[in-house]
């Protein structure tokens, strides 16, 4: 949370996973490389010039597919959640893989001195016209300038200096990157190299992201469907009490279908928005931990009486007010009070 | 997530998904033909057919088989 700007704000998570990422990206460039000199065939064995090509290509695009499918499969399965938590390092290694197969691509033209070849390739606008023969390597660069920006951009500095909303808009650049991505190589290396693993991978692997992706969509529209909507500003019947798990939230949905999450904690009953202060992580799907609202995505934790952090945090949420009708039921107004306000109420 | 950015973000994947497949699938079917190698002589008449040149070359007559 923002007490104070840190460069990185390292916890043994953090360095955990973030070893483990360093090495099995280490393990799959040199095992890549290494098996398939072993395999080819002999007299036609691959230079390593070529081979560093390949390896941080392959690597980059199965980090960034791994990368892309995290967000849908913790959606899907609460497993998958801790991978979430550190992505935004994993997306600089997977920027920082990418760059290393385009300094790859730029080292085997100086090898062999043909360097003006790449100005002359990415500047002859008649291949722009083309489909097959288009300049794949222009796409590959426009994909790094895409990975570079979400990379320079990813702290939190500059997610609080942006708000989330617009940062979020932003890194959706990724999506579009991956398209890009895909073309790069279905232009590119599929129009070289015959062998039908090329397709299949491409398809299996960029397939499974977006299938995972529809999946969520489609999952998340019928989540959406059941979310109890206020037809207008007047309060609306969230429930009894034992409808509420106890440290969890149930969501409802303020005219315009924006999220409240109602939490219980115990006999405590608080209704803050949905949308966590640091990335809008769904606050409702997350959990009261040591007494505070815990945003499944990061941690981050919020008071159920009053929606602000704990010292020496400062980030706070919109509140909404809560009520107790006669016959039991909960109700909660779908106007929000000003972040902080505080609006819990104890049920006796 | 705010609800425009699940919107959009559903969006998104369905059309990026669509273009994708088409853009692919024009790659892989537009692809040029793979040159086929050239069939070459089995080991044993390429030999034959060396030394029969040379048989020619020095007799001067045409050597067949």
């Amino acid at each position: 949370m923002s007490a104070g700007f840190q460069a990185v704000q390292w916890n043994r998570q953090k360095v955990i996973y973030d070893i483990i990422a360093i090495l099995l990206i280490a393990a799959y460039v040199y095992g890549f490389m290494l098996a398939m000199r072993a395999s080819a065939p002999p007299g036609k064995v691959p230079a390593w010039a070529d081979l560093r090509i390949s390896a941080f290509g392959t690597c980059a695009f199965l980090l960034i597919s791994i990368i892309l499918s995290i967000g849908p499969l913790a959606r899907l399965n609460s497993i998958f959640l801790p991978l979430l938590y550190n992505r935004r390092h994993l997306g600089i290694m997977a920027f920082i893989v990418a760059a290393m197969h385009g300094y790859a691509v730029l080292d085997w033209f100086i090898i062999r001195g043909s360097v003006p070849w790449i100005w002359h390739e990415m500047t002859n606008a008649k291949d722009y016209a083309k489909f097959i023969g288009f300049p794949m390597k222009s796409i590959g660069i426009f994909c790094l300038i895409i990975f570079f920006i979400m990379a320079a951009l990813s702290h939190d500095y500059w997610l609080k200096v942006l708000r989330p909303p617009v940062w979020k808009a932003i890194h959706m650049a990724i999506y579009v990157a991956y398209g890009l991505l895909v073309m790069h190589v279905a232009l590119g290396l599929m129009q070289r190299d015959y062998s039908p693993a090329i397709p299949v991978l491409l398809v299996v692997i960029s397939g499974t992201v977006a299938l995972l992706h529809i999946i969520a969509a489609v999952k998340e529209r019928n989540r959406e469907a059941a979310i109890t909507t206020a037809a207008s500003d007047s309060w609306l019947a969230v429930g009894q009490l034992s409808d509420i798990t106890d440290k969890k939230a149930k969501i409802i949905a303020a005219p315009g279908g924006e999220r409240i999450a109602v939490f219980r904690d115990g006999s405590k009953i608080g209704a803050v928005s949905n949308l966590c202060a640091h990335q809008n992580g769904p606050l409702g799907e997350g959990e009261i931990i040591d007494g505070c609202i815990t945003c499944p995505w990061h941690g981050w934790q919020y008071k159920l009486d009053d929606g602000c952090s704990p010292p020496p945090f400062a980030e706070k949420l919109e509140t909404f007010p809560v009520r107790l009708r006669d016959d039991g039921v909960i109700e909660v107004n779908p106007t929000p009070l000003p972040p902080g306000t505080p609006a819990a109420i104890t049920l006796s | 997530m705010k609800r425009a950015h699940r919107s959009s973000h559903r969006l998104i994947w369905i059309v990026l998904t669509l273009v994708v497949a088409i853009g692919f699938t024009m790659a892989l079917v537009k692809r040029k033909p793979q040159k086929k190698k050239k069939a070459q002589a089995p080991a044993i008449e390429q030999v034959l057919t060396t030394q029969i040149a040379g048989l020619e070359q020095v007799s001067g007559r045409r050597v067949s088989l």
